[in-house]
């Protein structure tokens, strides 16, 4: 079957979008975290991480970097890898990561390789939630 | 209890200061206990399940049903009715490493909050596999079980030498005689006793439904996988979440390949009604037959897709040939 369709830009498998609250940046992954989309996202992601670095927080405050996972129909082990690194580098940095899993694919793979309760969790989440409301890029 | 014949603990447990071994230690013990008549092995056996059963532990036990019988009376209804007793013919396939993640996968279940469990097995001679399997499930729980709460204790048979099977001697850290555990000079590393009892192909299947030839472009070839774990699942009338775990175990391996094998393979698929089984060839060779029968700690990032693979899977099967690497997972 490979070789016969034309190459998909990853875009069209993962989209990303982010939505800001205050001392807060959500990126909002949506459609498939593979290692094929794991690039664009990782870089997403670093260009988040540089802004919340950049916007410093109130002294003794925190950054926190938000990863939404809640949107992908489809997450394997890559994608858990990306969030554990980001989560190392934010602690290293002295910052955190808060993720939403939602209740779908993102869940089901977290939970199963038991990495949840190591996480910072933003779940539940109401749809009028602002951090919803981002736009794709 | 199980004491300790040495002063030093046997394979890093703990001791207490009596020289007994400390409940709560995560510490994965591995003993062989060998017997000539029943009833003698399970009357040594009864106040080391009794102990188990007062401290709270899961409690497994695999034994023919002669000596289940025997057992029961000899625990009494109390304490027999924390024991499970499972069929020690039950749950195996032709795959002693999934054999061993099946097990591996349980018993951390068992032992998650905190809790410790202890297993009782008795082998015996089994027409549908040989010596090579049990001694290949051996060393796979050795290494899938390293750092799970749990006393296992495997009861052979002997000879009349009174000497088990050498796999017994390979596979197992500490020899048991009554309550008393003891170093077992004869064990060997699991890497060591696997690299002399090679891992032996998957059944052969017949012509595949499909055959998905992959390349470098991972974008690419785990979409097709999704296409195909999706496509093929549901002719296989595979429920969704069942698709799901399909189409994930399989970009697992194709995965596994794009990242640290060639870069390309191929994923032959078969399906019967309620089943699908999909095998990833390339032309590489894999470190070890027993990647992924353990998680990574939480703290490291990497090193979780076949760990992943293998619980999504109910079968997950690696092997090397001259042609390659083959991983074969059926769900």
């Amino acid at each position: 079957m490979s070789g016969e369709a034309p190459i998909p830009d990853p875009a069209q498998v993962l989209r990303i979008s982010f939505a800001a609250e205050p001392e807060l940046i959500w990126v909002v992954l949506h459609g498939a975290l593979d290692l094929g989309s794991l690039p664009a996202a990782e870089r997403e992601v670093e260009t988040a991480e540089r802004k919340i670095v950049g916007d410093a927080p109130a002294e003794g405050r925190r950054a926190t970097l938000g990863l939404d996972l809640s949107r992908l129909d489809y997450i394997d082990s890559s994608g858990v890898r990306l969030v554990l690194m980001v989560d190392q580098r934010a602690g290293a940095a002295g910052n955190r990561v808060a993720v939403r899993l939602g209740d779908g694919a993102a869940r089901r793979v977290f939970d199963m390789l038991e990495i949840t309760p190591h996480l910072l969790l933003a779940d539940p989440v109401a749809d009028t939630d602002p951090a919803r409301r981002g736009t794709s890029r | 209890m199980i004491r300790h014949a040495s002063a030093e603990p046997v394979g890093g447990a703990r001791a207490g200061p009596s020289g007994l071994d400390t409940p709560g230690s995560e510490q994965f013990r591995h003993l062989a206990m060998g017997f000539r008549g029943a009833s003698t092995v399970l009357s040594a056996a009864t106040p080391l399940l009794r102990a188990a059963v007062a401290r709270e532990e899961a409690v497994w036990v695999a034994v023919d049903d002669p000596s289940r019988a025997d057992l029961q009376h000899r625990l009494g209804r109390a304490a027999s009715a924390g024991v499970v007793f499972a069929d020690p013919a039950g749950d195996y396939g032709y795959s002693a490493q999934s054999t061993a993640a099946r097990r591996a996968i349980q018993l951390r279940a068992a032992t998650r909050v905190g809790g410790r469990a202890t297993v009782l097995a008795q082998h015996g001679p089994r027409r549908d596999f040989g010596s090579a399997y049990w001694c290949e499930v051996e060393a796979c729980c050795n290494v899938a079980l390293t750092g799970v709460a749990v006393t296992m204790i495997c009861l052979y048979p002997v000879d009349d030498g009174g000497r088990m099977t050498p796999a017994a001697y390979w596979n197992h850290p500490e020899l048991l005689r009554g309550d008393t555990a003891r170093p077992n000079p004869e064990h060997r590393l699991p890497e060591q006793v696997l690299a002399s009892t090679p891992t032996p192909p998957a059944p052969p299947l017949g012509e595949p439904a499909r055959r998905l030839d992959f390349g470098p472009v991972a974008v690419v070839a785990l979409r097709d996988v999704r296409a195909c774990a999706e496509q093929l699942g549901k002719r296989a009338e595979l429920t969704a979440s069942r698709r799901e775990a399909a189409a994930v175990a399989v970009s697992e391996l194709v995965s596994n390949t794009l990242e640290h094998g060639t870069g390309r393979g191929t994923v032959s698929w078969w399906v019967e009604p309620g089943r699908m089984i999909a095998e990833v060839h390339d032309a590489g060779r894999v470190r070890s037959t027993t990647v992924g029968l353990r998680p990574p700690t939480p703290a490291e990032p990497r090193g979780r897709g076949l760990w992943l693979a293998r619980k999504l899977s109910s079968s997950l099967h690696i092997w090397t040939d001259p042609t390659g690497t083959h991983a074969r997972c059926e769900i």
